[in-house]
């Protein structure tokens, strides 16, 4: 859901560099962890939730489409939760869904909606039940996220690279003339934007993807509360919390 | 879905093979860095359309079946369109050049992995990623297309039991949180097998990726003068 669907080369290219060589560090590390005798049975079980998730999100649901990522984060745990969302957004941009250069920033980002919900998932269901808290945890997670991504495309600046001109005859572009606040130079801008024709402040965008968001959020936990069920009924080894208690 | 076309076209069971088939996975990733290095630094709307135009001509040159993978490049469009919209004291010019350089930078991955076998792409990323993440790369490949089968084969089943019905939500999503749980065990059976299988065959991280390395020959040559033609548009013009 908090998949940060931003094409290529409208971030900063200093913000695309940092959060790729962030993760790229990050999986440096994970991947030392991996090598160990004891983790690498994980390495399956990190490929094959990643292909369940990419197929998740081919499911549609009206308007939106599965993530699963929360549920996932739950059962891969804090470690490959990184290099799941990794490969999930590595392939999502191979097919254009996402820009290439943006995978670095992706990945932080499902990867801290899929930390956040383990680690909720593990504090909560001390005083409540699987089930409900899976659901819960879910939408919390998913609005966290989605704070960050709406904050991370509010403080995204173009690229310095390309910025508004207003001279009419050249289509150059330059940086006075990037603020709304009005003409520079006595020169009048050109089109404004869609959103600017209709007198809409970015504060107001938030205020009407947040309530799409949530109800795709409250549809997402209310899923996974029911696999979570269904994986309780049949499967009860499987999910991390119930191990807990039995010991 | 997406991948399984892709994966098709690239190893030529859709569509004929064009001349990008032919370049090798090196050159076409230095023509990407081209794309991507001219599209970012590209400073005015002409610059801009030249890349854009030179990753066309790559196109017209791979000579895609055209129905099939157009519609990938509809959501790129869809989100550079979006951003534009939404975005606060952008200029027409700016507007056009922000939309072709999304569009620009999306229709060239996406040509390098519709006509390079996947051997060929895990073996390039091998050269940046830790070995160990290439493999769990290629195990989700592979396991992507056997648990699309599985998942098909659930919705099906889903469908015969008349579990899924019009006009009624509740009924559904119980039906769909089944097929989905019933899934999940098949991921993990899945894992659990696949697991067993790489411990007796004595796994080692790396040696899963095929990593098929092909270098630069004379017959690269379009793919590396397109990659240097977009990416000196971007820095010069």
């Amino acid at each position: 859901m908090s998949h940060l669907h931003l094409p290529d080369g409208v971030l900063p290219i200093s913000w695309v560099a940092v959060t790729n060589l962030a993760v790229l560090i990050l999986l440096f590390a994970v991947a030392g962890y991996l090598k160990g005798e004891r983790s690498r049975r994980r390495i399956p079980m990190v490929a094959v939730l990643s292909a369940a998730m990419l197929l998740a999100m081919s499911i549609p649901l009206g308007p939106y489409h599965l993530n699963l990522s929360v549920l996932a984060g739950i059962l891969a745990g804090p470690a490959l939760s990184l290099v799941v969302s990794f490969i999930v957004n590595l392939f999502l941009a191979f097919i254009g869904h996402g820009g290439l250069t943006v995978v670095g920033l992706n990945t932080l980002i499902i990867a801290s909606e899929m930390l956040i919900g383990y680690g909720l998932y593990r504090a909560i269901t001390r005083w409540v039940p699987e089930v409900p808290a899976v659901a819960a945890v879910t939408v919390i997670a998913i609005l966290l996220s989605t704070t960050v991504t709406i904050g991370v495309a509010a403080a995204a600046r173009l690229p310095d690279a390309l910025v508004v001109h207003s001279h009419h005859d050249e289509g150059h572009v330059h940086e006075e003339d990037r603020s709304a606040s009005g003409p520079v130079d006595g020169q009048v801008p050109e089109v404004g934007t869609v959103a600017e024709s209709l007198g809409m402040t970015f504060a107001h965008l938030a205020a009407i993807i947040f309530p799409v968001i949530a109800a795709g959020a409250t549809v997402e936990g209310v899923m996974s509360g029911l696999i979570l069920a269904f994986l309780l009924r049949t499967r009860p080894e499987l999910v991390p919390a119930r191990n807990r208690t039995k010991r | 879905m997406d991948i399984a076309l892709i994966d098709a076209i690239s190893q030529g069971q859709v569509g004929q093979p064009g001349v990008w088939h032919g370049q090798g996975a090196t050159a076409k990733a230095l023509f990407l860095l081209g794309v991507v290095v001219g599209a970012l630094a590209a400073r005015n709307l002409y610059a801009q359309a030249i890349v854009a135009y030179l990753v066309a001509a790559s196109w017209y040159l791979a000579r895609p079946p055209w129905r099939q993978v157009l519609p990938l490049l509809v959501y790129p469009l869809l989100l550079s369109v979006a951003f534009v919209s939404l975005r606060f004291g952008l200029s027409s010019p700016a507007a056009w050049a922000l939309i072709l350089r999304g569009i620009s930078l999306a229709a060239g991955i996406i040509l390098v992995l519709l006509t390079t076998p996947y051997p060929q792409v895990f073996g390039l990323l091998q050269l940046f990623l830790p070995a160990v993440v290439v493999d769990c790369l290629v195990l989700c490949y592979r396991y992507f297309f056997y648990l699309s089968a599985s998942l098909a084969g659930l919705f099906a089943a889903l469908r015969l039991r008349a579990g899924w019905r019009r006009g009624r939500p509740g009924h559904n999503v119980a039906g769909l949180a089944r097929v989905l749980g019933s899934f999940f065990l098949a991921t993990y059976d899945s894992a659990e097998r696949l697991h067993q299988a790489m411990e007796l065959r004595g796994y080692r991280p790396g040696r899963l990726a095929p990593g098929v390395w092909v270098g630069i020959s004379r017959r690269d040559w379009p793919a590396l003068v397109l990659g240097l033609g977009a990416g000196l548009a971007g820095i010069i013009l």
